[in-house]
């Protein structure tokens, strides 16, 4: 539900970082849908160069950066997404930057916090929680998806080792495996070779010890483990 | 068949949610990344697996990007399938590489048959 402020509040002036055209222009189309008048699409930017060029001249509150950007037209990334988020600070030291990223690996999520972005964000998340992030960034505060966080939190704690060692055990560990790599339970099953109900038991455990409820997400936080191709 | 153990071909709930409850919008997404995945230029290049030994940086970016499209575009099979393309290019493991390219045009078979189902008049 989009915002409806007093007309004298000032929009959030944001700009948007996305090399994709396709992702770029239905980021901005969202975002205006999310946030009603309360946010402002100043610049939509295709290249690394434009946005430092567009952020220093038009001084956004907060940037929306996919840190695989281009440096410029046709040339590939060749800066670490931390380097860009200080190269962008440079520009506009005020600047809230919430990094948009496919690969949300843990030591990037963290790097990026250091380098001074303020937010960090997936991709394909829902436009509310885009909106949500560009609010308490702009407000001062500091938002992860919520995923993401729960990933800092582990290895804050130390204790990537013991996940990976526990989702890895026995027959879990075979079941993760081919579940990595593509396989369906039916085929698992088949492979291992198990029951189906057995494999199903052992899918259920390893959702139950990542606190996810689908299949993907099981990929995605493996990958940010560093279970993947191992 | 794309990743059969990682999800639907296409979540048609997400697909709209992701577009903010606008059909216009995942309708133009949808056919962005079919148009994307074609392109002969762009991602219709992770389709010849031969590249993947001569341009491993350039597919890798390619891989990459159709990540962040089909995850857009709500379609955890092709997804799944497209992060294991781009770890093994990552990783330089080519022969795993192109065992993976070898099942998109399948996967991508698979999903446009089921977009196509959910929206017959999009």
């Amino acid at each position: 539900m989009p915002d409806r402020p007093n007309s004298g509040v000032t929009p959030i002036r944001v700009l948007i970082a996305e090399d994709e055209a396709l992702l770029r222009s239905a980021v901005a189309e969202l975002l205006q849908q999310a946030g009603g008048k309360a946010v402002l699409v100043v610049r939509t930017c295709a290249t690394r160069a434009q946005a430092l060029r567009d952020t220093r001249a038009l001084q956004p509150d907060v940037i929306l950066l996919d840190l695989r950007m281009p440096d410029t037209e046709g040339r590939p990334s060749t800066l670490a997404g931390s380097e860009t988020v200080a190269a962008l600070l440079r520009q506009h030291a005020a600047a809230k930057v919430i990094c948009l990223s496919v690969h949300a690996e843990a030591e990037i999520v963290r790097a990026c916090l250091e380098a001074g972005a303020k937010g960090f964000l997936g991709k394909g998340v829902l436009p509310a929680e885009i909106w949500t992030a560009i609010r308490i960034v702009a407000a001062g505060g500091q938002y992860i998806e919520p995923p993401l966080r729960a990933r800092l939190d582990l290895l804050a704690a130390g204790s990537e080792a013991a996940v990976r060692a526990e989702l890895l055990a026995g027959r879990r560990g075979d079941v993760l495996r081919l579940l990595l790599d593509g396989y369906s339970p039916s085929e698992i099953a088949k492979a291992l070779p198990i029951s189906k109900k057995y494999v199903d038991k052992k899918v259920a455990e390893i959702k139950s010890i990542l606190g996810v409820s689908t299949t993907i997400r099981i990929y995605r936080i493996c990958r940010q483990l560093g279970i993947v191709d191992e | 068949m794309g990743a059969p153990g990682t999800g639907p071909a296409y979540d048609p709930e997400r697909a709209l949610a992701l577009a903010g409850g606008s059909s216009a919008i995942r309708d133009r997404t949808l056919m962005g990344v079919f148009e994307f995945l074609q392109d002969p230029a762009r991602g219709g290049r992770l389709l010849d697996v031969r590249q993947y030994h001569d341009e491993v940086a350039a597919c890798y970016e390619l891989a990459h990007r159709a990540v962040g499209l089909v995850r857009q575009a709500a379609m955890p099979e092709l997804e799944a399938l497209l992060r294991a393309l781009t770890d093994a290019l990552d990783a330089r493991d080519l022969a795993k590489a192109e065992r993976l390219g070898l099942r998109l045009p399948a996967a991508i078979d698979t999903v446009r048959s089921v977009v196509s189902a959910s929206h017959p008049s999009a």
